[in-house]
């Protein structure tokens, strides 16, 4: 009988559940809206008031594990020129987006991590966790809505104060809203990592549509 | 859309009229249950609040992030004016958790607040009212206590600046309690759904020590922003 329950309970939440992943979203008309350069809304080239915040709020969350990464850190230095993808939240920089339907490429700090839009998209069994990650997306409304796991443990800002991030249990989503004249971008990060901060870190950066970049070089892998 | 109202109606006539077989017998396992139990020390794990987030916060429909668009913190901080919070926000957070058992009902204690779980079956009275503790009615499947509670009335599971909405007619949360053998250790699995909200149910498993604490009441006072 309990089975039956259960049976009944499933059939209910399939039918009511229009966005569950038997319903495929359809194709957004944003999306390819959002195609294009984007440069970091802020004429004075300085940290931001946000990016402050974002990195008081993120040294004053720090668990034990954060800071033994912070010594380690210091001692080895950089040994990579690649930054991973949540550095985003740390340093707002220019980036493009690429929408190729199915896809959407994102690319910033000389790298691409390509965003699959079918939202519960596992990776595939040889995927390794690395500083990209795994990203899949969906819209919310007019908000694109991107999840990232499968991290491997780097560092969101390096430096003198690097703040790690990453590692199995760490999550980044990251929403895409659109201005109504479709020339500014906002994108809200919110990186969860229980491993080495308390609570989850939030920042806000704002963007502007641009007719070029500066691109970084290709960034080089040890 | 005739066929899918079609569809609901008939199941929800059917989970009506079969309601009432899930009555059972007390089993033991309900009496050793009855005990305050607590988190178990984190030793570096995750805190409860964050493996929410994990969970949830990728998965807000439109209709959510609107809510978050519109939350006032000022407005709405339950714990800071001393509000009851929704049964539904208590697994979200690493609080003891208490069972005294009276055979038909359960009584859940959590957050200084009483939730009864009626185990014969029982359907909420004609004069009962939509609130945040919901209406909880529980059944053994196996040696597993599954606990499921409606009724919510509109509220959130996390607060803060980036709260988490629950609540409504069509909100529901699933508790599974399962005892280890040594009946000193409480394994359970939450299931949150709330189609208005998430656009799949939030799960999440907690892990409980039986303690033999002693406890007691703290007065809730009032913050003004």
């Amino acid at each position: 009988m309990i089975s039956k329950w259960s049976l009944l309970s499933s059939l209910v939440f399939l039918v009511n559940w229009e966005s569950s992943s038997v319903f495929a979203q359809e194709a957004h008309p944003l999306q390819s809206v959002l195609q294009g350069l984007w440069v970091e809304d802020n004429v004075s080239g300085t940290e931001t008031l946000e990016q402050r915040r974002f990195i008081s709020v993120a040294e004053s969350n720090l668990r034990d594990p954060g800071e033994v990464f912070r010594a380690s850190y210091q001692a080895n230095a950089d040994t990579s020129s690649c930054l991973m993808a949540g550095a985003l939240a740390g340093e707002a920089a220019d980036f493009e987006i690429l929408d190729q339907g199915e896809t959407i490429d994102l690319s910033a700090f000389g790298r691409t991590r390509r965003v699959y839009m079918d939202f519960w998209l596992e990776p595939p069994q040889t995927f390794e966790p690395n500083g990209l990650g795994w990203s899949t997306a969906r819209w919310a409304g007019d908000m694109l809505v991107i999840r990232t796991t499968h991290f491997l443990e780097g560092a969101i800002k390096s430096g003198e104060r690097p703040l790690p991030f990453g590692g199995p249990i760490a999550q980044m989503v990251e929403r895409y809203t659109l201005s109504e004249d479709h020339n500014h971008l906002t994108v809200d990060i919110n990186l969860i990592d229980p491993e080495y901060y308390t609570f989850s870190l939030n920042v806000l950066h704002s963007y502007v549509r641009a007719d070029d970049i500066d691109r970084d070089t290709t960034c080089v892998l040890n | 859309m005739i066929f899918k109202r079609f569809v609901i109606l008939l199941l929800t006539f059917l989970l009506g009229t079969v309601g009432s077989v899930f009555a059972q017998e007390p089993r033991q396992l309900q009496a050793a249950l009855e005990s305050l139990w607590e988190p178990p020390p984190r030793n570096g794990r995750a805190s409860s609040e964050n493996m929410l987030d994990i969970a949830a916060d990728a998965l807000l429909t439109a209709e959510a992030e609107d809510f978050r668009r519109r939350w006032a913190i000022e407005e709405n901080d339950n714990t800071a004016t001393c509000q009851r919070r929704s049964a539904a926000a208590h697994f979200g957070f690493g609080y003891t958790l208490e069972f005294l058992d009276t055979q038909e009902i359960l009584y859940l204690v959590g957050f200084e607040q009483v939730r009864r779980v009626y185990m014969d079956g029982r359907d909420p009275p004609n004069n009962f009212w939509p609130n945040k503790l919901g209406w909880s009615k529980g059944h053994w499947d196996g040696n597993t206590l599954v606990v499921r509670t409606n009724d919510f009335t509109q509220g959130t599971i996390d607060t803060g600046n980036r709260p988490l909405p629950f609540g409504g007619p069509d909100a529901e949360m699933i508790e599974r309690y399962t005892l280890s053998d040594d009946l000193n250790t409480l394994s359970l699995h939450v299931t949150r759904i709330d189609a208005k909200y998430y656009i799949a149910p939030i799960e999440m498993h907690h892990t409980f020590i039986r303690s033999n604490r002693t406890i007691f009441a703290i007065d809730c006072v009032p913050s003004i922003y």
